[in-house]
């Protein structure tokens, strides 16, 4: 299995959150913007804004699979 | 034949199994409804999210149905039209449990059984279809199950958290065939080919409260999966109050996947981004509008007779949605339009064509939330 080299785009998305991680961030009785409920990434439906069966489609969206390897019939 | 997308990763990535905030007790129902002329997809979820001292999990169950109106190519000489409908229905589960008072043990657990996806619906009906009565052929039961565990680290209290997880799972598809072709007697029989599929995956997350308006999430993964290459993903969001009573949500994300084997496929690639505009009106109710695109470059297959491989596809989707709160009741009400853009099928998979057309699709989100 080769290792690819990530191309630019994941090298950055990489990068940024280890520069964004050093800076300090607001003190909780600052936080009033931040809390409101359509700001914070939350695991219930109701806040998610998500399109979970387009992912049926969107295969490039899923955690692993749907690539490169699949659906052929025999193959060469 | 590989499915396109194993549902234990697909709860994985949408319903994100351990890797969100912490949420307090309640009960909730969800539907969605996504359908074309001849396509549609539902899915119903029952989740129950509770705590007890150190403890907080989370445990869901959903169903889902596909309805394909099938429709052979013309090229296709054995097919025939019919009426497919499938379900299938799933379970997850998962828990935190709070080491200290910065570090937070993660783990999940979820199962499946039936089809994926409307894809291996299709191209299954397809193989039944073209090998009717030959040796070998199999009356598919696809499942999976799959096992997460996780850390969190509040390395700087209440505004900067760092998690990471490594995910196993293994699925049980249904296959594709190859011929069995005797020099005397032509096509004799059918053999299955790979009928189970292992993953294996690893994700680091960054969440931050970068002002008192910006919070953040940077996640990076990496999963190699059966007769697929490496897959890197890349994926970020950025939440902004913009002003009083207004936030936008930016999504985006970028995954690229080594060819299994290089000599015979490129690279698949794909990316995507979504905006949303959020508007708190009064005391109880939101409105957001959204927009979002997705692009791949498709799987290219090097196949002497036929392949079940998708075409690059681009999809749009606009998306209007309302939300009110009262006291311990939540609901949401959401949809718009889904428009699929695939690029035209070549010689290898032309029959395939009507499985990989556009397609306009509507589409229909519902929840209700109580907390205790």
């Amino acid at each position: 299995m080769k290792v690819p080299r990530p191309p630019r785009p994941v090298a950055a998305l990489i990068l940024l959150p280890l520069l964004l991680a050093g800076c300090a961030g607001p003190k909780i009785a600052q936080q009033r913007y931040v809390s409101q409920l359509d700001m914070v990434f939350s695991s219930s439906s109701i806040w998610s804004f998500d399109q979970p069966l387009s992912l049926q489609t969107e295969t490039g969206r899923a955690f692993a699979g749907g690539g490169s390897g699949a659906g052929c019939t025999s193959c060469k | 034949m590989k499915p396109h997308l194993p549902i234990t990763l697909l709860l994985v990535t949408a319903a994100g199994a351990p890797v969100c905030a912490i949420e307090p007790p309640a009960v909730e129902v969800s539907m969605e409804s996504q359908f074309s002329s001849d396509i549609t997809l539902t899915q119903s979820t029952a989740s129950w999210f509770d705590q007890a001292g150190p403890w907080n999990w989370n445990v869901s169950i959903s169903g889902a149905t596909t309805g394909i109106d099938y429709q052979p190519v013309t090229e296709n000489l054995f097919g025939y039209a019919t009426q497919l409908s499938e379900s299938r229905v799933a379970g997850q589960a998962s828990a935190r449990h709070t080491l200290t008072p910065k570090l937070t043990a993660l783990a999940g657990v979820s199962a499946y059984s039936g089809f994926a996806n409307f894809q291996s619906v299709w191209i299954n009906e397809f193989y039944q279809q073209w090998f009717a009565g030959l040796p070998g052929l199999e009356d598919p039961g696809p499942s999976g199950a799959n096992g997460t565990l996780g850390l969190r680290w509040e390395y700087r209290t209440g505004t900067g958290f760092i998690e990471s997880s490594v995910t196993r799972a293994h699925d049980v598809i249904a296959p594709g065939y190859d011929e069995v072709i005797d020099p005397d007697q032509g096509l004799v029989g059918v053999t299955p080919l790979r009928d189970q599929l292992n993953t294996v995956g690893w994700s680091v997350k960054f969440e931050n409260i970068l002002t008192r308006r910006l919070r953040s999430q940077f996640e990076f993964r990496l999963a190699g999966q059966s007769e697929s290459g490496l897959r890197l993903s890349g994926l970020a969001a950025l939440n902004w109050a913009i002003a009083k009573n207004w936030v936008a949500r930016l999504d985006t994300g970028y995954i690229t996947e080594s060819p299994y084997e290089p000599q015979q496929t490129p690279r698949f690639r794909s990316g995507w981004a979504a905006v949303t505009l959020d508007r708190h009106l009064g005391e109880h109710w939101w409105v957001s509008i959204s927009g979002r695109g997705y692009s791949d470059n498709g799987v290219v297959q090097d196949s002497i007779s036929f392949s079940t491989s998708a075409p690059a596809i681009t999809a749009w989707q606009a998306t209007l949605g309302i939300r009110g709160v009262w006291g311990r009741h939540s609901v949401k009400l959401s949809g718009g339009p889904y428009f699929t853009d695939y690029a035209p099928v070549d010689f290898s998979t032309l029959f395939f064509a009507n499985l990989y057309r556009d397609r306009t699709y509507g589409v229909v989100q519902a929840g209700y939330r109580y907390e205790f």
